[in-house]
């Protein structure tokens, strides 16, 4: 298959905003990862697509979802911390910060007004699969937030979308050792003391 | 008093009631649509390790075979494509996943013995081919896999391009783990038919004697094999063959050693009068008879047997097309009923064929049902197309659906020409496009996840398959162990002969001597080395004359008579092994002519009264 077609085919697939993998695009393709690659890196070059990590891409043209792209990252993961807490509905999430915890350890990147930030809280025993779109706060907080992120974003988050996150107990223990990530330490402790 | 709990509970009931009433209407409406083709594609392999799986499906590449166990057990067996490698992929109820990257080809066959043994007609291993004539073909579906609970543990090939090389075997069955038949036939002009059969222990070449036919398919019917034959132009006819109407279908009886592959009269038993064998071959435009070499191969399809049910009512359908573009025959399609035991034509008569333009591909019994699909070729079309035959009248008479698109009629575009199409069951058919694209033909029934690890991804991906005779064994470029006294006869022990034996002289105990002059002094230093504790004195000689008198008194006088003198010695001394040296003072006057270390080997260490005596 020619190369133009490669692209096209991509554009196809892939809508503005969505986070590419090399994977993703191999399996697109039907083809090795050598020509999945010069494919994205010519649309790179035509300005649609950014490369935010050695194995990620995103289409511009819009603001991605940043659950699916911080859950393509690497794998396994489980998003920790203030993003894992704004998941499970027991605060607000932080500024414009994803942190993931994982294995594979990657450099901080930020796209579109998010840092997505590696945090080496990983646990494998301690990480569960929800819906990213579980908690209301985090839609409404999506909604106004200052990071200039849409609407949409979480509408697309919640198409049947599922990540991994560590749990509320994990959470906690992670927030308090490490409270910066947490952001404001006032509401770490609370959580725990509502907890105990 | 107004209860405003008792409206809303009002309001619940007749939204509960509408939903419920919605449900219904659309179960209805189901219902009387019946089964429809659905999109229903593999799952990619599993990502690399690191990587995030994707909820992108993908195409498997190209499909030689579907056969199903059971309706949530079933294989594929792909060529794969620059993604996806060649190997088997497996389907749980719920979808497709890989089961294993060995043993695929494009144009291979699976045969179930049992629910967790199966055979694959595979690819050979790219090896060593000498003058390879031709292209990859030669390692097309020329090698078996024998698959047992989730491993590979047989593997059978021979080197390719060689006079006893498999061919290209095109048909497998299984009757049971002990009796699997694999068949194809010889390209070029020596033509004919090739078997290999597994009586449970050894794969062994068969030969059929009488009829020398290529194998285009295998099909089960309970516990019996069927086999349909191809006739070329090349063919050569035994003398009890009638070329003019040679038996295209064999059953193939195991017990009957001298001659297993019996011929398959295709009569109508329901016909009255004078009624010639099956098939009517029809004649061409022109008015003349098509031979039987005209048709390819009849392709068969049972419905009994694959499910391991024998219970189930079996037909068994034939489906012969014309044997090239050009060629003036008609596609035929027979069926067997074993509930009267008899064969009717019924595709290829006067009044049901194909449009022209058209030509039936492959075919699939519908199990339970009078009822077969037949997937269509047209010129140059990319899109997969289907048609099902199908007898409302218990199989008196029969018509042909209405054609389905494969592809557009989903939404999801041209997908490529139909492939293999297998039903499990009744409204339960899979289809194969030629680009590796899969359509579910279903009535929207549900199935559970199949329990069996096997099929359900639980033994993980099958990645090795075990070595066979189909790679010549080069020996490598290190020199091998030389085992070639390996074999001969142990040594003969001879009884040992009394007498004295002779005993080893151990070797000098000081050795690595060297003698110094120590500078501005008449003092030598030798230096030595002992292998051993020893006693050492260092003796320095000088040879002096003897006087006359003494010389006289010899019979025969030497010419210059001298003697060793002793000029200087050293004290005794036990030393231990290792390096020493002794120092002795000369009388410059007195200057020894020879120099001897005395050393005598200690059999055991001294005592201790000598061990202050030790350096």
């Amino acid at each position: 298959m020619s190369a133009r077609r490669y692209e096209r085919r991509l554009r196809e697939t892939f809508s503005p905003g969505a986070a590419v993998t090399l994977y993703d695009a191999q399996i697109v393709l039907g083809d090795r990862w050598r020509a999945a690659e010069r494919a994205l890196d010519q649309l790179v070059l035509q300005g649609e697509l950014v490369r935010l990590a050695p194995r990620l891409w995103v289409r511009l043209g819009a603001d991605p979802d940043p659950y699916k792209v911080g859950a393509r990252i690497t794998f396994p993961y489980a998003f920790a911390c203030a993003t894992a807490l704004a998941l499970h509905g027991r605060g607000e999430p932080p500024d414009a910060e994803i942190v993931i915890a994982s294995p594979e350890q990657f450099a901080t990147f930020a796209h579109a007004g998010v840092v997505y930030r590696h945090a080496g809280f990983w646990v494998p025993d301690d990480v569960i699969q929800i819906r990213a779109r579980t908690s209301p706060k985090l839609a409404a907080w999506f909604a106004s937030s200052a990071a200039g992120l849409a609407r949409s974003h979480v509408a697309v988050s919640g198409q049947r979308e599922h990540v991994w996150v560590t749990d509320l107990p994990r959470t906690l223990r992670d927030c308090l050792a490490e409270p910066a990530s947490a952001g404001q330490d006032e509401r770490v402790a609370a959580f725990d003391l509502g907890l105990a | 008093m107004k209860r405003p709990g008792l409206t809303w509970t009002v309001v619940i009931t007749a939204w509960l009631s509408t939903i419920v009433w919605l449900l219904a209407l659309s179960a209805t409406a189901r219902a009387a649509t019946g089964a429809s083709w659905e999109y229903a594609p593999a799952q990619a392999p599993p990502p690399p390790a690191g990587v995030a799986p994707s909820p992108f499906p993908t195409n498997v590449g190209t499909v030689g075979d579907i056969e199903f166990w059971a309706p949530d057990e079933g294989l594929l067996i792909t060529g794969g494509t620059n993604f996806v490698p060649a190997g088997l992929y497996a389907y749980d109820g719920v979808s497709w996943h890989q089961l294993s990257t060995v043993c695929g080809s494009a144009e291979g066959r699976i045969a179930f013995a049992s629910q967790d043994e199966w055979w694959t007609i595979s690819d050979q291993r790219p090896g060593l081919a000498l003058a390879v004539s031709g292209g990859s073909y030669l390692y097309d579906a020329v090698s078996l896999c024998h698959f047992v609970n989730g491993q590979v543990v047989g593997s059978y090939a021979l080197p390719v391009d060689q006079t006893d090389s498999y061919p290209q075997m095109d048909a497998a069955a299984c009757a049971g783990p002990d009796d699997c038949w694999f068949a194809g036939g010889f390209s070029g002009t020596t033509g004919g038919a090739f078997h290999l059969y597994w009586n449970g222990q050894a794969l062994t070449e068969v030969d059929n004697t009488d009829e020398a036919h290529a194998v285009a398919s295998m099909a089960v019917d309970g516990s019996q094999i069927y086999e349909g034959v191809t006739i070329a132009p090349t063919d050569v006819y035994s003398p009890s063959e009638n070329p003019n109407a040679p038996a295209l279908i064999h059953s193939i009886v195991t017990d009957d050693q001298a001659d297993p592959f019996h011929d398959v009269l295709l009569a109508d038993n329901a016909c009255s009068g004078f009624c010639p064998t099956l098939p009517e071959y029809g004649t061409t435009s022109s008015g003349a008879a098509v031979t039987p070499d005209e048709l390819s191969g009849f392709q068969l399809s049972s419905d009994g047997g694959e499910s391991g049910d024998p219970a189930t009512p079996a037909q068994v359908w034939a489906l012969a097309t014309p044997a090239t573009e050009s060629s003036p025959a008609h596609p035929l399609v027979l069926r067997y009923t074993n509930s009267d035991d008899s064969w009717n034509q019924i595709v290829g008569a006067p009044d049901l064929s194909w449009p022209a333009g058209q030509a039936p591909a492959a075919i699939a019994a519908v199990p339970g049902q009078n009822a077969a699909w037949v997937t269509l070729q047209d010129d140059g079309s990319n899109t997969a197309e289907v048609e099902q035959l199908s007898s409302g009248d218990g199989g008196t008479s029969w018509s042909v659906g209405s054609e389905q698109h494969l592809g557009p009629d989903q939404g999801v575009g041209d997908l490529g020409a139909a492939g293999p199409i297998t039903c499990p069951a009744a409204n339960d058919c899979w289809l194969a496009t030629s680009q590796g694209w899969l359509f579910h033909y279903t009535d929207g029934t549900q199935l559970s996840q199949s329990s069996d690890p096997v099929f359900n991804g639980g033994i993980g991906v099958i990645t090795y398959r075990p070595p066979d005779d189909g790679v010549p064994n080069v020996p490598g470029l290190s020199q091998p162990v030389d085992d070639s006294l390996a074999n001969q006869a142990p040594p003969v022990q001879l009884a040992p002969v009394p007498g004295r034996r002779r005993k080893a002289r151990p070797g000098p105990v000081a050795t690595d001597e060297k003698v110094e002059l120590i500078r501005g002094t008449d003092t030598i230093d030798v230096a030595f080395k002992l292998s051993a504790t020893a006693r050492v004195q260092l003796v320095a000689s000088r040879r002096v004359a003897v006087r006359a008198a003494k010389a006289g008194k010899r019979r025969t006088p030497r010419k210059s008579a001298t003697r060793l003198v002793v000029v200087a010695r050293s004290r005794v001394q036990i030393l231990r092994k290792g390096k020493h040296s002794i120092r002795l003072t000369l009388d410059p006057k007195r200057w020894p002519t020879s120099l001897k270390l005395n050393a005598a080997r200690l059999e055991s260490a001294p005592k201790k009264t000598a061990k202050a005596r030790f350096r």
